[in-house]
């Protein structure tokens, strides 16, 4: 009787594993063969993890003939080749994406959705929260899988703190209180000058959201960004650029931002994941230092955050689907091998080594976990592909503040109209 | 008859605006040289600092503790001998292949008359105005067609047919100029148009292949775009895409070892262009496109 249960305990175990693709973190589905063609974008470090996860999935796939292109650019020209190429039908099964695009490329990807109910897999449980985020078009169909993703933390330099006799912030601080302590960190002028925070490219995204404000309605349909809270945080920033705290695009362009905090120019630096180690090596012994998550706005009174993801899409030309739907499987959730490897350049979508590869390594004194945190409340970056234009005039908009002079509401009589007029001419719904 | 010179005695402020004079332009012209060559002498003196020094407040000109580490390092960083090896291929093919191509074109529009010749110089110097992206996906599958796609032969074809419109337009200046007694005194001695083209014309077009030369050595050489487009594979990629790989998606960059490599890749080009100045100069003032 004993033995029985046992056994069954042991076969509902596997059943799950099987179900779930963890077992022993390997591949799990039907016999593939044929050629694979995957395009994937990086350099340095982020090239290497890619090339490195594509190897293993070759292990475990033998009887697949993977071809990786690993192109150095995610820019414009990524985007001119992968038209060219989807265009002449020459385009990789499968090609990494950013959700961010909005649905720009979605007429040449696959439709996931009935590959994952086939599998019943539900993606919420074996990715991340807030993973998901972007990769569902409103007419419900599945663009891609997640591979990686990458949110803020606010590292701050704790000499600077002392010398400014501020206490260090803690994840409860909100953005008032982020206003209140900026004006003791200013000195000196010139090449002494030292600033409160530097001007990272993402601080106009969290400009929008830190006052409560949000860039557009959920179904795409209507620009939000005349609103009072918008103009607030345009003010808040405008300010702090006003009264030498941050420094101006213009001044931010003379020195990488991270460089004006590894040098202890700037006591706050907005650190996206994908940077942690390579700022962590530069600041080496130069100054204790730590990170909280940015603060929480006061209406909501949640951490806002925004981020920065990528994942890879089946090409809807593609030849070979069930080997490009076991790789886009496994890159997002079922090998933890896969994860593991991914983890070194920012968070797997995979759930398991997110919460454990990955949010146990530390950089100084900052371990991953504290992105995780920043997560669930993070907001996918507000302005790409599709939405360009509009992200376009959302920058016009920011600089007519920071660097113009103007106030938030002065910039939102000039280019509110002109965002509106981008929003109507889009077409979210598929 | 003798002449008689009447010499002007000059007085004390024409002998001051002459002295000083040149000292203004020679105080502009270095002014100028010094901000041309600012850039190159930063990438030169970056690519020999630390990471520390790199973005040091105040910056450094002279490192103050120079190191070869980004050369040793940069070198490795990925395939950057197949990349050199490439570009210098690729360049080299472009380079003899516009040069070649953009000549006949010329000769045939500026020595020749035919009824709809005018109309196509104009076509021709239309697609200066043309940009790149605009023909891309229509080249690109005809390329595929061709099964030239992830091959050099993007690159080479459009040199070899043309060479572009720039480089004809150069070209024809320079060959407008030439006497067109030059042409009949050939055709007196016997010599067909083949003959008239190699000859006489090339020969005294000198600068003007050396200046086209030069432009489209150094432009080949830059051009990220269109081996980006066309080659997939990275044993394919030229020096140009092999850079990128020191910029990450995010924008972070490994600035010391990207100069270094950057100045290793430069010194081709730059070897030749100086070996090379004083005919591309010659080749510009003689076209005419110089005011």
């Amino acid at each position: 009787m004993k033995g029985k249960r046992l056994l069954m305990i042991v076969l509902a175990g596997v059943l799950a594993c099987g179900i779930t693709g963890y077992g022993a973190g390997k591949a799990v589905g039907p016999k593939l063969s044929g050629k694979l063609i995957i395009w994937s974008w990086g350099a340095g470090d982020e090239k290497a993890a890619r090339e490195d996860m594509v190897q293993i999935f070759q292990k475990e796939h033998p009887e697949l003939k993977i071809t990786h292109v690993v192109l150095p650019t995610a820019d414009s020209v990524w985007d001119q080749k992968s038209v060219a190429a989807y265009s002449a039908g020459t385009a990789a099964d499968i090609m990494q994406m950013s959700p961010d695009y909005y649905g720009m490329m979605t007429k040449y990807w696959e439709n996931l959705t009935p590959y994952v109910k086939r599998d019943h897999i539900d993606l919420e449980t074996v990715t991340v929260k807030g993973m998901m985020n972007g990769y569902t078009r409103p007419n419900g169909k599945l663009d891609s899988l997640p591979l990686l993703a990458n949110c803020f933390v606010f590292a701050y330099n704790k000499s600077l703190f002392d010398k400014a006799g501020v206490p260090y912030p803690t994840d409860k601080w909100t953005w008032d209180d982020f206003a209140k302590i900026a004006p003791k960190f200013v000195s000196g002028t010139g090449v002494n000058h030292t600033y409160f925070m530097v001007n990272h490219w993402a601080l106009r995204n969290f400009a929008l959201i830190c006052k409560g404000g949000q860039p557009y309605t959920k179904d795409f349909s209507k620009a939000l960004v005349d609103s009072k809270e918008v103009a607030d945080g345009l003010d808040l920033f405008g300010k702090l650029i006003k009264e030498g705290a941050i420094p101006s695009d213009e001044a931010q362009k003379t020195m990488p931002g991270e460089q004006l905090f590894v040098a202890g120019k700037a006591a706050i630096y907005l650190m996206g994941g994908f940077e942690i180690s390579q700022v962590s090596r530069e600041i080496g012994k130069s100054f204790p230092w730590d990170a909280v998550l940015p603060p929480k706005t006061s209406s909501t009174g949640k951490n806002i955050n925004i981020t920065f993801a990528t994942g890879y899409a089946m090409n809807a030309a593609s030849k070979n689907k069930e080997a490009a739907w076991q790789f886009l499987k496994e890159a997002c959730y079922a090998n933890n091998a896969m994860a593991k490897v991914t983890a070194r350049i920012g968070m797997p979508a995979n759930k398991k080594i997110a919460e454990t590869v990955y949010a146990k390594t530390t950089y100084g004194s900052v371990p991953n976990a504290k992105y995780l945190q920043g997560m669930p409340t993070s907001q996918l970056n507000l302005f790409g592909g599709t939405l360009a234009t509009a992200g376009d005039l959302w920058l016009q908009m920011w600089q007519y503040v920071t660097v113009g002079g103007k106030t938030g509401t002065e910039a939102q009589q000039k280019y509110f109209p002109l965002i509106e007029q981008a929003f109507k001419k889009l077409n979210i719904k598929e | 008859m003798s002449s008689q010179v009447i010499e002007i005695p000059k007085n004390k402020s024409m002998k001051t605006r002459e002295s000083v004079s040149p000292a203004i332009t020679y105080i502009i012209l270095i002014v100028a040289a010094v901000i041309s060559i600012f850039p190159f002498l930063w990438m030169v003196s970056t690519s020999f600092k630390g990471l520390s020094e790199v973005f040091a407040m105040p910056p450094t000109l002279i490192p103050k503790s120079p190191t070869c580490q980004n050369y040793l390092q940069g070198w490795g960083y990925s395939d950057f001998t197949t990349f050199t090896k490439n570009s210098i291929f690729v360049t080299l093919i472009c380079t003899i292949g516009t040069v070649l191509s953009s000549a006949v074109v010329a000769f045939g529009f500026s020595r020749y008359k035919a009824r709809l010749s005018g109309l196509l110089i104009t076509v021709m110097l239309g697609t200066m105005m043309l940009p790149a992206q605009v023909t891309l996906i229509p080249q690109y599958m005809l390329y595929n067609k061709l099964g030239m796609i992830d091959t050099f032969w993007p690159l080479f074809i459009p040199a070899w047919l043309g060479g572009g419109a720039f480089n004809i337009f150069l070209f024809m200046q320079f060959f407008k100029s030439l006497p067109k007694e030059l042409d009949e005194a050939a055709s007196i001695d016997g010599a067909n148009s083949f003959q008239l083209f190699i000859r006489v014309m090339l020969p005294a077009v000198k600068p003007v292949i050396i200046a086209v030369g030069v432009m489209s050595l150094v432009y080949n050489w830059n051009d990220f775009f269109t081996p980006l487009i066309y080659l997939n594979s990275q044993p394919n990629y030229t020096i140009a895409i092999g850079l990128q790989f020191f910029k990450s998606s995010y924008g972070n960059m490994q600035v010391g070892m990207m100069m270094a490599v950057s100045v290793i890749t430069l010194l081709p080009v730059l070897l030749l262009f100086f070996i090379c100045q004083k005919y591309f100069v010659q080749g510009i003032k003689m076209s005419g496109l110089k005011a």
